[in-house]
């Protein structure tokens, strides 16, 4: 016995010294990425861990603005799926995702055709995959994956891989050593295979490549094509760009949440004799810190600042972008005869004598005239100047104004030097100016230069202040160009565009953005802030037009818990779906005009929605819109209001008197036990417990359970007449009825009989009926008060100001109740009847909620009356 | 004038030249980042003139300009004038003014002269501000008033603009769609100005492609039969599919009974009668009855409740009322409602309105 136990323990030890042995292997027989990836690349993104660079990219606001964008659609139901997934929070998951990738995506030019090459590494994970080809194909054959060989050579080496085909795209798949080399073209797998593409690489570009990430991302990427990419909607930054070398590397570092977002991008580049030489003043020479920062108030809402260098040296540098056809040496050569004879100085004299390096226009608040500022390099020169332009008989030196207790000097331009200034987007017609700690300050309004005076005097410096802190923070103090910006005052260039980036970047409301040179790299740093705001957000793709008219009765969503896919009637026939997930329309147009109504639950069949004809006529389709098997079926009358869905089937009132109860496999069965009674109402249903409204001066309330009509010889008795249909719903283990009359006596039944203290009058008269959570019943009286009833009769009110309630919408469940009252807006309450954060919102009807975002929190959706369907997120 | 053009050109050039390196560098700063309007907030005096001019446009919108409606409104442009004359005025108060007075005089009818170069000197003064983006669009200047949402200091406005003018096009969905969502952001001084306007708008929302007549505020039994012609094909088994004028449908629909009393067969509708709730309901019980095929439930209510004694449902109706069972029949078939939930009111007008949704509501 003593001997098998032994033998047992040397086996096994044996066996973990195997597997221990084969990890290590695994772990130590390695190919580098960099060898396996092939040149050429437009983009290139690594990250240490896949997981966690993508897993909170995910529920992002970013992405929902990504994912609005119609070339995104076929992706956004995957993304969504994803985003909800509870295999998110796996740990074993995180395991198999934490792992390095590198992914290289390629454009040729001219081509339309792009490609990509994803490489995996897996590490010691590799021993699951590094006999992948000996693998079963019933082990994948789930998965579309298909195992292929072929020739590689004519020495009759083969190759095995796995090809993946969704009948658009196809994958290559290989796994070599450690890596798994995924690629859309079959030549690029082979190469990543087989060749040895390291050598490709200059130093430069190994090292940058190879360097430590620090961030969860790094992106490589043409510098040339990178810059021109964020700058194609200003055309002199534009040219800059294109000046930049090819084939050169930039590297991109950026991360992101919903608070705040941070981009560093480094450009390297020479300038050659051929190619910017003139900018090489300005390129050759490292920035330095603008000191007008420190300076400024804490007033200050935004700037835009350049301290690239001197007016002569920035002449130079960008004259040469000027159209030649301008002929702007030329001018210049005149325009400085023209300054001699006018002022009795030389061009140079009136610009570059007094001028420094730092040039900015800013803005202050509660102002709305831009100040421009100018750094003085010599304010002797600079009054010698003024005095003697001033004397000129184009520029008059107008009496100053004393405006909180500085002196502020005016000039009065001609105007057609206003003309001319005006035409280069600078309006200063009649500027006023101030000299402060050797700035010269130039506005339109003389408040402005006060407050700017003000503010640095007393010593309250922007610097100072907590958002400029932290939108600073991770920069450096130097810079050649430096904007800071707040949306509601300005908008920086690189958010004009229209694309995804920028609407991306407008998440994010105030930022700072500097551009900077240090040993021939340019850097760009972006870092911006959400400002939170209290109102609620339109999720990205919405409001979504619709070409007919749609009523909100017949708009739902196809399942209370999880809903998948929204519902509505377009111009009375066209049945349209949503899916909820990639925002997919897809529609189906009937010969008759149709209501419909979502079944509480999937029934056996696929049927997720019932709808019924004017004539009668009862369809259940599935998410698809196709019909049922066992439908349509045909009730034989005229419906006498809109249909009702229980957990498993429909009921349809008719005309005649006579119910029509259809189940989800088209049986029809129908009755005329309450043909005396007068149906003009919905259905309410909760579970399979439904109620009718039998209308009359004496009306009652009908029950029905499991789809049986329930002593209808002995109903519900209600005392007036209302409009509308009950509420059914539980507290406990008790099903309650509720109904209010327009008169305002509101019932309530437990097991049909009145409950204690009711019915309960309330004041007003009431055009829409009652709606309930599991512990009130709330109503809405025409004058727009909102009631809340609890089941011991206690009544809390609430007027809605401004708003009446005639053809009103109310929902209720326990998060509050959504009051849709006369018009294009809806109230939400919370349970204690305080207005819900963020509401009004614009709406009509009731709002239904589903998870559009994958947030996990439901959004409200609901129509316009602008026949428009809106969503909102309410996270 | 080209000569004396490219003189002054030639002569121009060289202070273009001068100030090109700075203006370059100034302008290279507006570039890079563009300039939003901020709001500004402005005095009580011309909130108060804004008020007046929204009120008395109101006013305009639902036709209410009789009486001294013209006088209020030069009122108020001498005194935006007078105020134009404080000089300490920012410029945005100048342009707002400027914008206003534009606006006043469109309301009293100038073709657009004044109004234009008002709207000039609104622009001249300051750029963005809404009243003056309305101006614009109201002198058919501005034709767009959605790009100019995002250079305006209170694009709310411009979508209350959007709003009245899908009211005046008779797009009323849509009017009540914009008004409300702009009265969710602006002040209640809105609200009190166009909130009659919305209020109409909301009432005719489901008249939007329908005729002049639905949008009478009364009608006559005429008008009521000709709605019913033009509006549903109840009527076509007595016009026998044809359109009639008025005066023959009226004659048509008398001689089937369908203008009479249910409870006396003697009292029918004239032709230029104002129709009641009383009467409405009278012709909507016996259509419906008529459609329906069930002429010989006309009766029904009052020999039930005479039969049994019973008192009147109905606190301002009486069982012996000849439209006892109109009234009640179509209470019940919710045709029309109970105006309190206890008393019926037949004697107040109906609409076009009123009566063409009662009409859709017979199936």
């Amino acid at each position: 016995m003593k001997k098998v136990l032994k033998f047992a323990a040397v086996f096994f030890l044996l066996i973990i010294f195997v597997i221990a042995g084969f990890l290590t292997f695994c772990a130590m027989d390695k190919k580098s990425v960099m060898k396996s990836l092939t040149g050429g690349y437009s983009v290139y993104i690594h990250t240490d861990s896949a997981f966690e660079a993508i897993n909170p990219l995910l529920d992002l606001q970013a992405a929902e603005v990504l994912l609005a964008s119609p070339d995104a659609d076929s992706i956004r139901g995957l993304f969504n799926t994803i985003k909800a997934s509870p295999l998110r929070s796996s740990k074993i998951v995180k395991l198999l995702g934490s792992r390095k990738v590198d992914l290289a995506l390629y454009q040729e030019n001219g081509l339309e055709d792009k490609a990509f090459t994803a490489i995996v590494d897996l590490s010691f994970l590799s021993f699951l995959t590094r006999f992948a080809a000996l693998y079963p194909e019933s082990l994948y054959a789930n998965t579309g994956l298909v195992k292929e060989s072929s020739a590689l050579n004519s020495s009759g080496d083969f190759i095995t891989y796995f090809k993946y085909s969704d009948g658009k795209n196809t994958i290559f798949i290989k796994p070599v050593k450690n890596l798994v080399i995924i690629s859309s073209r079959y030549s690029m797998m082979i190469s990543s295979c087989y060749g040895d593409n390291g050598q490709n690489y200059t130093e430069a570009q190994k090292k940058i490549l190879s360097s430590s990430i620090g961030e969860n991302v790094r992106i490589v990427a043409d510098a040339r094509k990178l810059a021109q990419s964020v700058t194609d909607s200003n055309p002199v930054l534009n040219q800059l760009a294109s000046l930049l070398p090819e084939n050169e590397l930039s590297v991109v570092y950026f991360s992101i949440t919903d608070e705040d977002i941070s981009i560093k991008c480094q450009i390297p580049f020479v300038t050659e004799a051929d190619n910017g030489a003139f900018l090489g003043t300005i390129m050759n020479k490292n920035s330095g810190t603008p000191e007008l920062v420190s300076r400024l108030g804490d007033t200050v809402q935004y700037y835009t600042l350049i301290n690239a260098g001197t007016l002569s040296e920035l002449k130079e540098a960008f004259f040469p972008l000027v159209p030649k056809e301008k002929e702007v040496d030329k001018l210049w050569e005149s325009a400085d005869g023209y300054c001699k004879t006018a002022f009795s100085m030389s061009l140079d004299d009136l610009l570059f004598s007094w001028t420094g390096t730092e040039f900015a226009v800013l803005g202050v608040e509660n102002q709305n005239d831009p100040v421009f500022a100018l750094q003085i390099k010599d304010e002797a020169q600079r009054q010698k100047i003024f005095e003697k332009i001033t004397e000129s008989m184009f520029v008059k030196n107008n009496d100053s104004l004393i405006v909180g207790g500085v002196r502020i000097p005016q000039l009065m331009l001609p105007s057609f030097l206003n003309w001319i200034l005006s035409a280069l987007n600078v309006n200063i017609p009649s500027p006023y100016f101030i000299v402060s700690n050797g700035y010269i300050y130039f506005s339109e309004s003389a408040e402005c230069l006060s407050s700017i005076y003000s503010a640095s005097d007393a010593g309250k410096y922007l610097v100072k202040n907590d958002t400029w802190k932290q939108i600073s923070s991770g920069q450096k103090n130097t810079s050649a160009v430096s904007l800071y910006y707040n949306l509601d005052r300005s908008v920086p260039f690189f958010l004009r565009g229209k694309g995804s980036v920028s609407k991306i970047l407008a998440l994010y409301s105030m930022g700072r953005f500097d551009g900077r040179i240090r040993n021939n790299i340019l850097e760009f740093q972006l870092h911006s802030v959400a400002v939170k705001s209290g109102s609620l957000r339109l999720i990205p793709g919405f409001p979504v037009s619709l070409e007919g008219s749609v009523v909100p009765e017949n708009f739902c969503v196809d399942s209370r818990k999880k809903p998948e896919n929204l519902f509505w009637v377009e111009k009375k026939k066209i049945i349209k779906k949503m899916d909820l997930k990639s925002l997919e329309i897809i529609s189906l147009e009937n010969n008759d005009s149709v209501s419909i109504c979502a079944a509480p639950e999937k029934l056996s069949g696929g049927g997720v929605l019932w709808s019924v004809s004017d004539h009668g006529e009862v369809n259940l389709y599935d998410s698809q819109l196709n019909v049922c098997p066992g439908f349509p079926v045909i009730t034989g009358g005229v419906p006498s209001a809109l249909g009702g869905a229980w957990s498993s089937g429909y009921i349809v009132t008719l005309e005649s008197g006579q119910i029509a109860f259809i189940s989800g496999k088209g049986e029809l069965f129908v009755t005329d036990e309450a043909d005396q009674y007068l149906i003009k109402s919905r259905p309410a249903v909760y579970g399979s417990s439904m109620r009718l409204y039998a209308k009359g001066f004496s009306g009652s309330i009908l029950s029905i359970e499991n789809g049986q009509l329930m002593d209808s010889e002995n109903p519900m008795e209600v005392q007036g007449i209302g409009l509308g249909s009950p509420v059914v719903f539980k507290n406990g283990l008790k099903t309650y009825t509720a109904f209010i009359t327009q008169a305002g006596l509101l019932h309530l039944w437990s097991d049909g009989k009145m409950v204690k203290n009711f019915p309960v009058k309330l004041n007003g008269v009431f055009f829409t009926n009652v709606s309930a959570s599991s512990k009130y019943i709330y109503a809405l009286s025409s004058e727009g008060v909102l009631y809340r009833t609890g089941l011991n009769g206690g009544v809390l009110g609430v007027k809605i100001p401004d708003v009446t309630g005639k053809n009103a919408y109310l929902y209720a469940d326990d998060g509050g109740v959504y009051v849709n009252p006369d018009g294009n807006m809806i109230y939400g309450f919370k349970e204690n009847m305080e207005l819900m954060r963020g509401f009004p919102l614009t709406g009509w009807g009731c709002p239904v909620f589903a998870d559009i975002n994958g947030d996990k929190i439901p959004d409200c959706i609901s129509l316009t009356l602008d026949k428009k369907i809106i969503a909102w997120s309410l996270r | 004038m080209k000569k004396r053009f490219c003189f002054a050109s030639d002569f121009l050039t060289f202070l273009l030249c001068g100030i090109f390196t700075l203006s370059f560098m100034l302008s290279g700063c507006s570039s890079l980042q563009e300039i939003n309007i901020e709001e500004i907030v402005y005095s009580p005096e011309i909130l108060e003139y804004e008020k007046q001019l929204c009120m008395l446009d109101g006013m305009a919108l639902l036709g209410k300009t009789e009486g001294s409606y013209s006088k209020k409104v030069s009122r108020l442009v001498l005194d935006i004038e007078d105020s134009l004359k404080n000089p300490s005025l920012n410029k945005a108060s100048v342009a707002r003014l400027y914008a206003l007075e534009g606006r006043a005089f469109l309301l009293n009818g100038d073709k657009g002269a004044k109004a234009k170069a008002l709207y000039e000197e609104s622009v001249s003064s300051y750029k963005g501000d809404p009243q003056s983006i309305i101006l614009g669009y109201r002198a058919g200047l501005i034709l767009n008033l959605e790009e100019n949402m995002k250079v305006s200091s209170d694009s709310k406005l411009l979508v209350l603009e959007q709003g009245l003018s899908n009211y005046k096009s008779g797009d009323y969905g849509a009017a009540v769609a914009k008004i409300d969502e702009a009265f969710i952001s602006l002040g209640p001084s809105f609200r009190e100005c166009y909130g009659a306007v919305r209020d109409k708008a909301w009432s005719l929302r489901n008249a939007d492609s329908a005729s002049e007549t639905v949008r009478l505020d009364c009608i006559s039994t005429g008008q009521m039969l000709v709605i019913a012609q033009e509006n549903s094909n109840l009527l076509g088994r007595f016009t026998e599919g044809k359109i009639l004028s008025q005066q023959a449908l009226y004659k048509k629909i008398r001689q089937a009974g369908l203008l009479t009393a249910a409870g006396d067969s003697s009292m029918v509708l004239l032709e230029s009668e104002t129709v009641t709730r009383a009467k409405c309901a009278r012709f909507l019980w016996n259509l419906s009855r008529s459609f329906k095929q069930r002429e010989e439930t006309k009766r029904q209510y009052s020999i039930m409740y005479k039969g049994n004694g019973i008192s009147s449902p109905v606190a301002d109706l009486a069982v012996t009322d000849p439209d006892f069972d109109a009234i009640l029949g179509c209470v019940e078939n919710e045709y029309l409602n109970l105006e309190d939930g206890i008393n019926f009111k037949g004697r107040e007008l109906v609409s076009g309105v009123e009566f063409n949704d009662a009409l859709k509501k017979i199936k």
